[in-house]
């Protein structure tokens, strides 16, 4: 550490020994820049070819630039095709710029530094900043859905939720996150550092790497670098992609001062089906007189009369067809907590009682969002400044969800010594508020009524399920808070030290604070209840510190051009949280609730944590003629993660290119404007696992956070960092019992970097001056050594968690973006865009006692298969009499009505061993995304659609049956369809395991977005004269999707979700025959309309 | 300075801050906080703060794998009770005990976190035992006697799993981690696993001293009595189908000579009202042999009370969750007496059906019905203030209205406990009341050979006479008593033959012990070899009762043991071989 401080302290005076010199060797080229119409653009970047040195044109077009005879100035402009002007004699020079609907020479963040995006050798998508401006997400990333080929955006839709991020599929049986790189500096997740802490979930999860806040208002630029040969200069974390963001800077001398506006709201418009109380009702009697149980024994929400017919068939028992005759009902009355049959005057059921309470109409709300922006920039001759504040409000269409963001960001930076020097900063703090609410719309049974006459919330009477009143849980949470104040930036300093060669060093910081305030209030609802209140309040700091420093090299020798980049980079992370817990207040408020009020037990705990890296890179480039393209790029990491026999690893990577259209021979083809192909190989890693993950561990476990049961924290089915060490072997009942210490983790000093190697071959092309472009890309990657946690046998006890690395991996795509744009002339034109992407992932190999955690049997494997892969049997169709069923090759519970299933091995049996790999669960054959954007005159529509074809999800079935097609099961009457007789509880009966009959169509098509808008023009603005700009607009998201509706409508809207995000690869659904439990997949996604407006003085 | 000055030493102080420099490994070394090492436990102190976490571990039992109860799979998958709760797939694993019929797959999950937590505690006696080893009587005084402490807690764990699943795999302190993949469920038979178990427990006869200052640390004579036990189960030889082909009169000898020699040292004696065996205010009596040491008040969040059965409470006022574990119809209707207050051993389930108060006042009944069954207009745990009512059960329409008692507190005690949404108690869970013991010891002399049954008839007796004392706190609100409870000695008639005398002692262990679980029903069934009868017969009858029991049928030479967690096969590659039948 002592040499990090001494190399700090050699920069500083590195830097004040700069203050005595001065420079001016150059010529200062001046100019104007406009557009066609003679109009000046201000903004325009003015980049020394070869060089980073360059400047930006103010308000009125005029640029001032140093730059000797000989040398080419670029000027780039967004929305305008690049002009190169060669430096002569001259000494001014005006630009005027053409508009263009390509952008395709756009300049590139690339990791430490900048290219065009025409030279790129790797796989890098770059976002349309432009186009999702109006859009109302909090977080950019769920902007960016359908928009960059490869890239797989998975929305939770909780207000201020993070959204999931997965380029190019699955590589990894971790995690599977990108690097996030803002303003160079890394964003650090809490995920790794949170599980060793024994920190509760819920402090953990909203904090993982989410966006939510960033202003995305604050966004210059977007892009993703996909493959290994792009991202490997972020060597260590970058197997995963890269995400890098730059973020705005003042442009032009101009003070231009901005303000946004923008209210939305969100509406639950595609619900999924929920049966009514009459059809609960039906559907419980038909499932236990299919059993041969009378039906009055089994519910104690209604009571039958109903009789057999013979005439109507035997049924299933012989006696005859069942026939219902009536269902009566139970009410809730409260004072006596009693259940009463339907009819009694008190019944508290406002509605039709048949219909019962809907839990949707009160789970759902009308969301509503509030944005404010406003941003003050100006630009000096020697710097700039921009300061943008935001405020977002959102109240989300689930009860109890809400999320606020209050946020500033001033970026700055100032010139010395004639542009020589550059020192600048970027900071933005921001404070996040969330609350957490309802999880699903689904409540209990339809049979208890909201609120009791009196008007108190209703509770679950005895005899009900537990399942309490939503609007209860809603209650109970009222007081609950979960704030984060965030600060992420960085200082830098940048000096050009000689002719081509310049110095960059950068400080980041990120750093959070995250406090929970969890209470328990005392409450009575029916047998819902709680009678001690408990509180529980959390804090945990995670701060990162990230120093690189940079040295670049560019020249540009006749045809020859290099640039070369070398640098250092380290990073500190340290985590520390504490809790503290106390029960039983005197008083139910929520200022009492503090933890020196508590006067029954109370406990506390802490933990703390980190990690580092220290990495060597260099990058070079070098180009020859404009034509042959090569880059090369090598980083040395080394983590703390890994013991010091593993610590370092090499990263290298290869890529080239040839642009085949400055070639002679392409000459005649005037129609092709653009063509080059390029190839790349590399390699990058992955240190995503816990920070002490290869030490052998013991604990002292006196009191665990929460009581130890698997829904406390750390401890699963599979680990118990938190089973009890104390003990009252003495039989006081009370005071401070003896306690020891317990082995939570097995210790693997050789456990090193996860490593994937990828290949990657692209083309881009452009056609009739560019008016179409495209580019097409296949890869390869493998990844070998997966960082993964062994599976011990159960009689290991304590400490089973072991880190190996154990798992191979291949994943394989392509991906394509096809673009046209229409000619501009005239009011019109318009353009359209279409990506696409197909991913498949396949394990290699896995260690045998891995085996288990993926479907499969004694004699198939998931090595061989995606890592997602279904498995399960096959169904035939239903058997429809008792022939039927003697023929059919046998399983338990076999009977009319049930599934016929294929018997693979033709053993005449149904086991375990006649199921097979079905497909992959929610990885589709093709994801893809369609944008178009029109413009006419001041207007501007913009429309979005994506979806996902070729695609399988696994639908689940619920207890009492969340599908509608239950209503549809196979009955003697009733028995040309593919739903199986119900069984017990309602549901449909099944093998166990999964099988055909469950594995769905889960293709959707969705019209995404679309947005109009309205620029104020030039001449009516002209009267106005302090407003430069005014912009007014409508946008609705999410506005339809379309799918196959005999697949899992449970959800809807959601097919996007139906992907099993939370669950341990593998897993299948809990026993109980329940879905995999993961709640906040349950959220709707609404249907959101703004309305906005954009003011620029 | 000069401009032409300045490119030298910038260019030097630039080369300087990126020379890269020497960043040794210790820069990047980065250690776990809050933690201790494998080498900080080898201290005396700690090595004893070890044995204390093998003790704890005892007590980190739960719903979900209920090891020191047994519930589940004892009452419950015995016939004594119903799974009760919200339904059938509220905990569906314990369903699929109740009924052990068709869909039961194999990976039964109460079964695979069980099998977990119990590994889990044997491996911190493993853990403390390797260092115990490692310690000289110098160092720690106490070294001997811990060791034969953690002996005896390694026997009682693996008695539980080899109940549960027959073919276990036994780990000693003296086997490294990495090879317990590679050790076969089947490498001991049968028999020889019980002679480990017991090899285990004379370790701890031979040390353990006759009385312990920590009253959570086993006796000599406690461990004199778990050895018994072990040697009364090892006794009843069963072959590869689970079949009991013999019985072994040298192991219930040897059993037998313990129990007298325990009895003749008076150290236990029953309580004299049999309710203080089930309250928190008589927790530590003379009857407890060894108990798991529950406590409250004790600096954790919740206590460290008894979650096993945390699901078990009513529903009612002052409870909340979850109604599970409720007595069968069967279970109250074998309390019936006749008139000289016997059960009605062989026609006990037949007409009339005890399902309330009008019942018991109705029918000579044993008055260990009112400790045991919660019935519908009974006082519930002795207090004539609160009666059973229909708000007590969950789902009645599906379980019926009979709650469990013994495992209760009433909610004002002090020692109940809400924890999160779920209750529990600071009460001790004995493993071993020493009626459990005389019970054994009757057992012993009926199937010894040659048979002494007729000097099980004063034990029995001893039982039932303290059943007859302790109707004094059966009593409603008026001081009446609650029910028609006549209950009698046996006299030397009615042990004439060894048969009755079996009938007798194997009824009174169901009658004493019901929904005490462990070790619990359906595991007596299974060491007679009457299981499959039994059950079958249950089943018939108990389906039109609860008619969920349709599904109900025990399959012979299957359903005697669990199977095997299937992912425990599948990560041992085979080494382990799956129980037979499933």
């Amino acid at each position: 550490m002592r040499k990090m401080y001494t190399r700090f302290i050699c920069l500083v005076l590195c830097l004040l020994s700069l203050t005595n010199w001065t420079f001016g060797q150059n010529r200062t080229i001046t100019g104007k820049i406009t557009e066609e119409s003679g109009a000046p653009l201000p903004g325009v970047s003015i980049v020394k070819k070869g060089t980073t040195i360059g400047t930006i044109s103010d308000a009125n077009g005029n640029y001032s630039i140093d730059a000797e005879f000989g040398s080419i100035l670029l000027f780039t402009y967004v929305g305008y095709e690049p002009r190169e002007v060669a430096i002569g004699a001259e000494s001014v020079v005006n630009v005027p710029l053409t508009p263009s609907m390509q952008q395709l020479s756009e300049m590139v963040v690339t990791g430490y530094s900048i290219e065009r995006k025409r030279d790129l050798l790797g796989a890098v998508s770059v976002a349309d900043i432009e186009a999702i401006k109006d859009v109302s997400y909090p977080n950019v990333l769920q902007s960016m859905v359908g928009r960059l080929a490869g890239v797989n955006i998975d929305l939770a839709g909780i207000p201020g939720q993070g959204a999931k991020v997965k380029i190019r599929g699955i590589k990894t049986l971790g995690n599977n996150e990108p690097l996030y790189i803002i303003d160079g500096v890394p964003l650090q997740s809490f995920e790794s550092v949170g599980t060793e802490t024994g920190m509760a979930e819920r402090v953990r999860q909203p904090t993982t790497l989410d966006l939510s806040w960033l202003n995305p208002s604050d966004i210059e630029s977007l892009q993703v670098l996909k493959d290994a040969a792009s991202a490997s200069i972020y060597g260590s974390r970058a197997s995963n992609g890269v995400v890098i963001i730059t973020t705005r800077q003042a442009k032009g001398q101009m003070p231009t001062i901005s303000f946004n506006a923008r209210y939305s709201v969100e509406k639950v418009t595609d619900r999924p089906w929920v049966p009514t109380s009459e059809q609960a009702a039906t559907l419980a009697w038909r499932s236990a007189v299919n059993q041969g149980i009378n039906p009055n024994t089994v519910s104690q929400y209604f009571n039958y009369q109903w009789h057999y017919d013979s005439e109507l068939g035997p049924g299933f028992q012989g006696l005859g067809e069942p026939v219902l005759d009536q269902i009566n009902y139970v009410d809730w009355l409260d004072e006596t907590d009693q259940l009463r049959i339907s009819g009694h005057p008190q019944s508290v059921h406002g509605g039709s009682i048949a219909k019962g309470t809907d839990w949707q109409d009160i789970a759902y709300q009308t969301g509503k969002v509030q944005n404010y922006d406003i941003q003050f920039a100006q630009g000096y001759k020697n710097g700039g400044v921009r300061f943008s504040a935001n405020y977002f409000d959102q109240e989300g269409v689930l009860l109890g969800n809400s999320f606020r963001r209050y946020s500033g960001r001033l970026n700055s930076s100032i010139n010395f010594f004639n542009d020589r020097v550059t020192v600048g900063q970027n900071l933005a703090v921001s404070s996040g508020h969330r609350r957490w609410g309802l999880a699903t719309g689904l409540g209990p049974s339809s049979i208890l009524p909201p609120y009791t006459e009196d008007g108190r919330i209703a509770g679950p009477p005895p005899g009900f399920d537990r399942t309490d009143n939503p609007l209860g849980t809603v209650d109970n949470d009222k007081w609950d808070k979960n704030n984060n104040i965030k600060a992420f930036g960085n200082i830098y300093a940048e000096a050009r030290l000689i002719k081509n060669l310049s110095f960059r060093s950068s400080l980041g910081i990120d750093y959070d604070n995250v406090s929970v305030r969890d209470i328990y209030p005392t409450f009575q609802r029916g047998i819902a209840r709680n009678e001690v209140g408990e509180l529980r309040e959390t804090q945990l700091n995670n701060n990162n510190l990230t120093w690189s420093n940079t040295l670049n090299y560019n020249r540009l020798i006749e045809k020859h051009s290099f640039s070369i980049i070398g640098g250092t980079e380290y990073i500190e992370n340290q985590m520390k949280s504490f809790y503290g817990f106390g029960r039983d207040f005197a008083l139910n408020t929520d200022a009492y609730y503090q933890l020196d009020a508590a006067a029954g037990e109370k406990s506390s705990g802490g933990s703390a944590g980190g990690f580092k890296l220290f990495s060597y890179f260099a990058k070079a480039n070098y180009t020859f003629n404009d034509k042959y393209l090569l880059a090369a790029t090598i980083r040395r990491d080394g983590s703390s993660r890994f013991g010091r026999e593993n610590r370092f690893a090499v990263f290298p990577a290869v890529s080239a290119g040839w642009r085949i259209r400055s070639e002679e021979f392409m000459s005649g083809l005037t129609w092709v404007s653009d063509l080059k192909i390029r190839g790349a190989w590399g390699q990058t890693g992955n240190q995503n696992i816990l920070n002490d993950a290869r030490f052998q561990l013991y604990r002292a476990v006196y009191a665990p956070p929460s009581v130890y049961l698997p829904w406390g924290s750390g401890c699963t089915q599979t680990f118990c960092d938190n089973a009890p060490t104390s003990y009252d072997i003495s039989n006081v009942n009370g005071g401070n019992l003896p306690s020891g210490f317990l082995s939570t983790q097995t210790g693997n000093e050789s456990l090193k970097w996860e490593t994937t190697t990828e290949i990657n071959a692209g083309i881009d092309f452009g056609l009739f001056d560019d008016r179409i472009t495209g580019s097409f890309e296949v890869f390869k990657k493998t990844t070998d050594d997966i960082l993964i946690q062994a599976s011990q046998p159960g009689t290991f006890g304590d400490g089973n968690r072991q880190w190996t690395n154990g798992a191979s991996m291949e994943t394989r795509g392509y991906e394509f973006t096809l673009g046209y744009a229409s000619e501009t002339t005239g009011d019109l034109s318009y353009t359209v865009s279409v990506v696409g992407a197909h991913v498949r992932d396949k394990i290699t190999s896995l260690p045998k006692d891995l085996y288990g955690r993926f479907p499969g049997n004694v004699e198939q494997n998931i090595v061989g298969q995606s890592s997602r892969a279904l498995f399960g049997f096959v169904v035939k169709g239903i058997l429809q009499n008792q022939s039927e069923v003697d023929a059919a090759p046998a399983y338990p519970g076999i009977r009319v009505g049930r599934f016929n299933y294929e018997d693979l091995n033709g053993d005449n049996l149904i086991n375990a061993v006649d199921q097979k790999y079905q497909g992959v669960n929610g990885t589709p054959d093709l994801e893809y995304g369609i944008n178009g954007m029109v413009r006419f005159k001041g207007f501007d529509l913009g429309l979005q659609f994506a979806g996902m074809a070729g695609r399988k999800v696994s639908a689940y079935f619920w207890q009492g049956g969340s599908q509608r097609e239950v209503l549809d099961a196979w009955t003697t009457a009733n028995t040309d369809t593919y739903v199986p007789a119900l069984g017990f509880g309602g549901g449909v009966s099944t093998q166990g395991g999964g099988n055909s009959f469950q594995f769905r169509n889960g293709s959707f098509f969705n019209f995404r977005q679309l947005s109009l808008g309205y620029n104020l023009s030039r001449a009516m603005l002209s009267k106005i004269n302090w407003v430069s700009n005014l912009r007014v607009y409508f946008n609705m998201d999410n506005i339809f999707f379309l799918y196959d509706k005999s697949g899992p409508d449970s959800f809807p809207a959601e097919p996007w979700l139906l992907t099993q995000q939370g669950a341990t690869p593998g897993a299948g659904a809990d026993q109980s025959g329940r879905g995999q439990g993961n709640f906040e997949t349950r959220y709707p996604r609404p249907l959101t309309s703004s309305i906005g407006v954009n003011i620029t003085f | 300075m000069k401009i032409s000055n300045y490119k030298k030493p910038m260019v030097f102080l630039a080369f300087v801050c990126l020379l890269p420099f020497n960043c040794t490994d210790s820069v990047l070394d980065v250690n776990p906080q809050g933690v201790v090492t494998d080498a900080d436990l080898n201290s005396p102190e700690n090595v004893e703060k070890l044995v204390i976490a093998a003790y704890a571990a005892q007590a980190n039992d739960f719903w979900q794998a209920p090891f020191q109860d047994m519930w589940p799979w004892g009452s419950v998958g015995g016939g004594d009770a119903y799974k009760g709760g919200g339904g059938i797939g509220d905990q569906l694993w314990i369903h699929w005990l109740e009924v052990k019929a068709l869909n039961a797959p194999v990976g039964n999950p109460g079964n695979e976190v069980t099998y977990k937590y119990i590994y889990a505690a044997i491996g911190r006696i493993n853990e403390a035992l390797e260092r115990l080893n490692a310690l000289t009587d110098e160092q720690l005084p106490t070294r001997r006697q811990r060791i034969a402490e953690m002996n005896f807690l390694r026997a009682n764990t693996y008695f539980k799993l080899k109940v549960l699943f027959k073919h276990i795999v036994y780990i000693d302190e003296t086997i490294p981690k990495e090879k317990y993949v590679e050790i076969s469920n089947r490498e001991l038979t049968d028999q020889e696993g019980w002679n480990w178990i017991i090899n285990e427990f004379r370790k701890a006869v031979a040390v353990l001293p006759d009385t312990q200052e920590d009253a959570g640390r086993p006796t000599k004579s406690a461990a004199q009595l778990f050895l018994a036990k072990t040697l009364v189960y090892k006794a009843y030889v069963q072959n590869d189908s689970h079949e009991v082909v013999s019985i072994t009169a040298s192991e219930l000898n040897e059993a037998i000579s313990l129990f007298e020699t325990v009895d003749a040292a008076g150290i236990y004696e029953l309580w004299p009202d049999y309710s203080y065996n089930f309250e928190c205010a008589h927790e530590g009596g003379p009857e407890s042999v060894w108990a798991i040491m529950r406590s409250l008040n004790d600096g954790t969040a919740d206590g460290r009370i008894n979650y096993g059965n945390s699901l078990n409470s009513p529903v009612s006022a002052g409870y909340g969750c979850c109604g599970f574990f409720q007595p069968s119809t069967n279970l109250a209707n074998a309390f019936k007496t006749d008139a000289n207050g016997h059960p009605l051993v062989t026609n006990y389930n037949e007409a009339p059906i005890i399902n309330s108060n009008v019942d018991v006042e109705a029918n000579n009944m044993d008055p260990r019905i009112s400790h045991t069954v919660g019935l519908l207009g009974m006082p519930w745990k002795y207090d004539p203030a609160i009666i059973v009512n229909a708000t007590f059960p969950r789902v009645p329409a599906q379980y019926g209205t009979n709650m469990g008692m013994k495992d209760q507190e009433l909610p004002t005690n002090s020692c109940w406990r809400q924890s999160a949404a779920f209750y529990g108690s600071g009460r001790n869970t004995d493993v071993m009341r020493y009626a459990d013991a005389l019970l054994y010891w009757a057992e012993a002399l009926v199937e010894t050979t040659p048979s002494r049954f007729q000097e099980a008839l004063p034990i029995i007796n001893r039982i039932r006479e303290r059943a007859s004392n302790s109707t004094s706190r059966l009593v409603k609100g008026d001081g009446s008593p609650s029910g028609k409870y006549v209950i009698g000695l046996y006299a030397p008639s009615d042990f004439a033959t060894q048969e009755q005398a079996r009938q007798a002692v194997r009824f009174e262990r169901r009658l004493e012990m019901a929904m005490e679980s462990f070790p619990g029903r359906h595991f007596d069934l299974v060491r007679w070899g009457i299981a499959e009868q039994t059950l079958n017969e249950y089943y018939a009858v108990e389906k039109n009762r609860r008619s969920y029991l349709v599904e109900g049928h025990y399959t012979q030479s299957r359903d005697e043991y669990q199977p095997i967690p299937q992912i425990e096969i599948t990560i041992s590659q085979g080494v382990l071989i799956q129980n037979p039948g499933y």
